[in-house]
């Protein structure tokens, strides 16, 4: 707001927001306001950096009927055959992340669940009996929303 | 800022018993600090102003709880902004009483007395009033009132992740949320810094 605004408010006397500001009342948002703002800020970036938000998982384990079970390390492209009572369920991992390329089941949810990279992810393709879970430093502790 | 006494500036005062001495502005960052104590209203303007700084507190409450955000965990802070001029009028004992009070009323208003929500909202705001008050005390001159209010929300989201730590999840996935809590606070506590200094301006005399 500008000194002849405030000049003419109606109020008319040496404003809350002035003193509040110290003795140079033109100034809102004083140096030391800013400082502040930055060092939060960047503390906020150096911790974020320093904690990436969710440890990607190392490797993924492929679970099938009849007691199938392989583990696929992440940061190696691969592809598995997983036998299954409707058919072939197909489990690839390529770029870090694992996928469910084709599966014989009907509705091919666990296709269309895409990649997934995150420990504690999942794609499961229950008709056919194939989990795919990647394994890793799970984030612990439950998980809550309240109002 | 005018260097003339403004002459009606008394006018709104008149009732709190504190008359004008010239311009407010020349006075030291010292005796503005202990501003409340130096023109301390009588019993009744102060129960006036606690009692419209509540309602104020509390019709922002409703106001934000009103308002959508893309996350439940994140909220604007709109009722501190009745803690900050609690605190800049009246002092830490009476911006204090207005925090305890306005999430006491809102949580039996909205069902969640002495629920995990309770317990959240009344951490962050004690923690808030009081990191502000100190911040008021030792350094305001330094620091202006978006200051003040960004090291509120900072307490403010701190305390309730030391909350949810020791109620849910334990340290280590709290810590985690640390950054963004951060980030929160600097953005929600400049913009209701923005808003109150607004607030103190349009207050006027009633603000003293």
């Amino acid at each position: 707001m500008k000194a002849s605004e405030r000049e003419r408010s109606p109020g008319g006397a040496p404003s809350v927001r002035a003193v509040a500001a110290g003795a140079r009342p033109r100034v809102l948002v004083t140096a030391a306001d800013r400082l502040l703002l930055y060092f939060v800020v960047g503390l906020a970036l150096v911790l974020l950096s320093a904690t990436s938000a969710c440890p990607a998982g190392r490797q993924a384990r492929v679970v099938g009927a009849d007691g199938f079970e392989r583990v696929l390390p992440l940061d190696a492209d691969a592809r598995l055959e997983v036998p299954g009572p409707l058919g072939t369920t197909v489990v690839e991992v390529n770029g870090g992340a694992a996928r469910v390329t084709s599966s014989p089941c009907p509705q091919h949810l666990c296709v269309r669940m895409g990649r997934i990279s995150s420990a504690g992810e999942s794609v499961v393709c229950v008709p056919n009996r194939v989990a795919v879970i990647v394994e890793g430093q799970v984030p612990s502790g439950t998980d809550a929303i309240t109002r | 800022m005018g260097h003339s006494p403004e002459p009606n500036a008394g006018s709104g005062d008149a009732m709190a018993g504190s008359p004008q001495t010239g311009d407010g502005a020349t006075g030291s960052h010292a005796e503005r600090s202990s501003a409340p104590a130096g023109r301390r209203p009588t019993p009744a303007g102060r129960a006036a102003r606690l009692g419209m700084l509540l309602g104020v507190a509390l019709a922002l409450y409703a106001v934000e709880s009103a308002l959508p955000s893309p996350f439940p965990f994140v909220r604007v802070g709109l009722a501190n902004i009745a803690t900050i001029v609690a605190l800049l009028m009246l002092g830490l004992g009476d911006a204090l009483a207005v925090t305890v009070l306005r999430v006491l009323i809102a949580s039996l208003v909205a069902g969640t007395f002495l629920g995990p929500a309770f317990a959240m909202a009344m951490s962050g705001g004690v923690a808030a009033a009081l990191t502000m008050g100190f911040a008021v005390r030792f350094a305001f001159p330094p620091l202006g009132v978006v200051g003040i209010s960004v090291a509120g929300a900072v307490a403010h989201n701190l305390a309730q992740l030391v909350v949810l730590a020791g109620l849910y999840t334990g340290p280590e996935p709290a810590l985690r949320l640390v950054p963004a809590a951060l980030l929160i606070a600097a953005a929600t506590g400049a913009g209701t810094g923005l808003v109150v200094l607004f607030v103190l301006e349009k207050l006027g005399p009633i603000g003293r």
